[in-house]
């Protein structure tokens, strides 16, 4: 290469080792850089979703508790067969009505498509038309809630009899919460209207069942 | 005299090339130069802005970090209005499949424009089917409960199943109703 060229080396060095660096790095930092905005963007919604959240768990605060117990009442967890009978035989003597033959059977051992399970519940009412009229009324203004599904009348010796079968429904709790980074709304004025509806629903005579005490050892009598 | 003067050259090496090639690498120069400077510059808005987005980065995972906590101290607010909001949807939905008590209702309804001489005798509501039976010693009184059924529409549908008459009994009329 003759010697005239010489000078040029350094500069055309400098001009692509900046090239490539400029490349090189260039494109590292635009990366970086676009992938810090990105994080920055998602991290940014993150806490729009969180502060919502926030701002609607800390709005609820102590009423949820009144609102659980209420749509408990309505559909408990667990078989509420004593509750439920407990419920119409109140209502039926707060009437005057004499209430025979009362029997409940769970309708299937799986639960319908909303995951509920259900309570059949027979029973025959004697009495008035016009206490069996408020006795239905009562029935369906009254929790556990309940779905009428047959009532037979029949006036015998001037006395309405009525045969009625009704169901009423249990679920277990449920098991999981929406994950932490989903939004979550509040009630909406429908929710709370229902829930209006049900809190003014007649609650049941017995809200807690007594546990039931394991078996002891008897204690021998004779040991002095 | 002029032939061993021939290879000395007493110029700078850069104008070695004579006037043009001294050009061109001024300009190789200036451009490797500003290039330099460009590329100082760049490196330099890039890493500050690495940093500065890197620090926001850090004080809004911070921030989430403590939203988080703050929403978890909550978890039993929240399991109590998931709970609300699952069983609210069905009770909705068992509200609105109350047949039954509807139907019950508007027999209630018939049942009230009946006078003291109808009298009611059995009324059967299942799933499909919704009937009242009334029995009556005047048939004007009859008449006159259908003429008050024309004057309201309470009734999707109400349908007179039979009507009989005997001598002894008087009328007797089973009507559906929807």
């Amino acid at each position: 290469m003759p010697m005239k060229y010489k000078p040029f080396f350094l500069p055309l060095g400098v001009v692509v080792f900046i090239l490539v660096v400029g490349i090189v790095g260039g494109r590292y930092l635009v990366g970086e850089l676009l992938r810090s905005r990105a994080k920055i963007t998602n991290v940014n919604s993150n806490l729009d979703v969180l502060e919502g959240r926030l701002a609607v768990l800390r709005g609820l605060g102590q009423t949820v508790e009144t609102f659980q117990n209420d749509v408990l009442y309505a559909v408990p967890v667990s078989n509420p067969s004593l509750l439920v009978s407990a419920q119409i035989k109140s209502i039926a003597e707060a009437h005057g009505l004499e209430v025979n033959d009362l029997k409940s059977n769970v309708s299937s051992l799986e639960s319908n498509r909303d995951g509920l399970s259900e309570l059949t519940v027979r029973f025959t009412l004697a009495g008035g038309r016009e206490e069996i009229s408020q006795f239905v009324e009562d029935v369906t203004n009254s929790t556990p809630i309940t779905q009428f599904r047959g009532i037979e009348m029949s006036v015998i010796n001037d006395n309405i009899v009525v045969g009625v079968e009704l169901v009423t429904f249990w679920e277990p709790l449920p098991s999981e919460l929406p994950s932490i980074d989903e939004p979550i709304e509040n009630l909406t004025p429908e929710e709370l209207s229902l829930l209006q509806q049900i809190s003014a629903f007649t609650k049941p005579v017995i809200t807690e069942l007594p546990e039931a005490q394991n078996p002891r050892e008897r204690v021998d009598p004779f040991t002095l | 005299m002029a032939g061993t003067n021939k290879g000395i050259n007493l110029l700078p090496p850069d104008l070695a090339g004579g006037v043009g090639g001294g050009k061109l690498l001024f300009v190789a120069r200036s451009l490797a130069f500003s290039l330099s400077a460009a590329l100082i510059v760049l490196l330099t808005f890039g890493i500050v802005g690495m940093y500065l987005m890197n620090r926001q980065l850090t004080l809004l995972s911070d921030k989430q970090t403590e939203l988080k906590q703050a929403v978890r101290s909550l978890e039993k607010t929240e399991s109590g209005m998931v709970l609300t909001r699952d069983r609210l949807a069905k009770v909705k939905k068992i509200i609105a499949n109350r047949k039954i008590e509807d139907r019950f209702d508007k027999q209630q309804l018939i049942v009230g424009y009946t006078r003291d001489n109808i009298r009611f005798r059995e009324s059967l509501l299942q799933d499909t089917e919704s009937s009242i039976t009334f029995e009556s010693d005047s048939s004007l009184a009859v008449s006159d409960l259908f003429d008050s059924f024309f004057a309201n529409d309470n009734f999707e549908r109400l349908i007179l199943n039979s009507l009989q008459f005997s001598p002894f009994l008087g009328y007797r009329f089973e009507l559906s109703v929807f």
